[in-house]
């Protein structure tokens, strides 16, 4: 079993990078900071930034191949080109790329957003949770509970590798972020956009968000999406008990179509039996489980979880009760 | 935790691609010769040799074409091209790629 060490960097750091107004410079230069240089005591994750255009506040970030990583590529860049406050950023990815504007096997657009709240509903707190092949990066409030549909308009996502099926998978390299809807998925209108909240939501409403290239670089993709066993925020949003015994730590897989745990099936094609080049079941995202037992939903921000004698992350929710974690020591690919 | 987890590990037979670059090669290129269709292009990585995947039919045919190409200056020298290349049969449990 392969494992990958992992950091937390998080805005309470000395020397943290802060949001700021949120700007396309101020993500930049946090990612930069957590990805590449590192800031205070904290080294970096040992990634690098091939292609960085600041006129246009565009950045293409590789994760770290000596380590175990593909070297696939994350195009972040601000929509508009610009570095005005609060912009619209959007995010795809690559399997590779031979300048900062050229991608090959790229995978969907999609957008998010640092909106200017007020008072304790300004967005000042992210943590980037992270390998040299993978990362969570999430923003959340100044000072809010974990609940509640008033938790909208957050961005989190996931860039890097995910545990594939298929050894050294060459379309492994994926971004995901929050979608309004699935029709959302390469367009500049940001509406669908502005419905952010925790990964753990854009994983359970949207069950077709990843294109994945062919795992042996041939050309081709196919559409999956993230596959639940629970559900990643059970509905009852004024959950006030929980139970904080030794839970099961179900994997969010990757599968053909997706599976989000509203009572969906899959539906498994039989055309994809023996396929090894794009297979239905491709693998699961890192580090990250949903658990049956939800905790209570007016814990306070940040709240960290130890489960198996391990620290785990407690994602925020916009509706129900949190109930997906991020393991913040180790995240071991059961593949390998 | 998941307590029991029973993974296939049996081969997992396909094509890999192992170059060794010159010094001036700023990046390569993979193509199939037939069709001229891109299976990779990349930087040359910071140590050689790379390794690429390529689907498994490479392995056993002589169908593939290997570019290098030297981006720097005004660049000074042409690409180079390595035709008829075959990818090795291995077995992807095994290799470590180096795209």
């Amino acid at each position: 079993m392969a494992s990958y060490p992992v950091t937390v960097y998080r805005w309470d750091d000395p020397g943290a990078p802060q949001i700021g107004n949120g700007r396309a410079s101020d993500i930049i230069n946090i990612w930069q900071k957590c990805l590449v240089e590192g800031y205070g005591t904290k080294l970096p994750l040992g990634w690098t930034r091939p292609y960085y255009d600041a006129a246009r506040q565009r950045a293409c970030y590789r994760n770290n191949v000596d380590a175990g990583g593909s070297g696939g590529y994350a195009i972040v860049f601000s929509n508009a080109g610009n570095d005005a406050d609060y912009n619209l950023m959007r995010l795809s990815h690559a399997k590779t790329m031979s300048d900062i504007d050229t991608a090959v096997g790229q995978g969907f657009t999609k957008a998010f957003q640092i909106i200017n709240g007020i008072g304790n509903l300004r967005r000042t707190k992210w943590v980037i949770i992270g390998t040299a092949c993978a990362f969570y990066f999430m923003v959340s409030y100044d000072n809010f509970p974990l609940d509640g549909a008033t938790n909208s308009h957050l961005p989190a996502l996931f860039v890097g590798d995910f545990f594939s099926r298929v050894p050294n998978d060459a379309g492994r390299f994926v971004s995901e972020c929050a979608l309004g809807t699935s029709s959302d998925l390469n367009t500049t209108n940001n509406s669908g956009f502005y419905a952010l909240n925790s990964i753990a939501d854009i994983i359970g409403t949207d069950a077709k968000s990843l294109r994945i290239q062919n795992s042996d670089n041939s050309s081709g993709s196919k559409v999956y999406g993230a596959a639940l066993h629970t559900y990643s925020y059970p509905s009852n949003y004024t959950i006030t008990l929980e139970n904080e015994s030794a839970q099961i730590l179900s994997p969010i897989g990757i599968c053909e179509g997706g599976i989000a745990g509203s009572g969906n099936r899959p539906s498994v094609l039989q055309s994809s039996a023996g396929n090894t080049v794009n297979p239905y079941y491709r693998g699961q995202f890192p580090g990250i489980y949903t658990v049956f037992n939800p905790y209570r939903n007016d814990r306070s921000f940040p709240t960290i979880i130890s489960q198996n004698g391990q620290n785990h992350w407690l994602l925020r929710t916009f509706w129900g009760a949190p109930a997906t974690l991020i393991n913040m020591e180790v995240w071991n690919d059961p593949f390998l | 935790m998941i307590l029991s987890f029973n993974i296939d590990k049996s081969p997992y037979n396909t094509g890999l691609i192992e170059l060794d670059f010159d010094p001036a090669a700023e990046r390569y290129g993979i193509i199939d010769r037939n069709s001229l269709s891109m299976l990779w292009i990349g930087p040359v990585p910071t140590t050689n040799p790379a390794k690429i995947v390529v689907p498994l039919q490479y392995a056993t045919s002589n169908n593939l074409a290997v570019m290098i190409f030297d981006d720097a200056g005004t660049p000074n020298y042409n690409a180079a091209i390595n035709d008829k290349v075959r990818a090795q049969l291995v077995d992807a449990r095994t290799i470590t790629t180096n795209p």
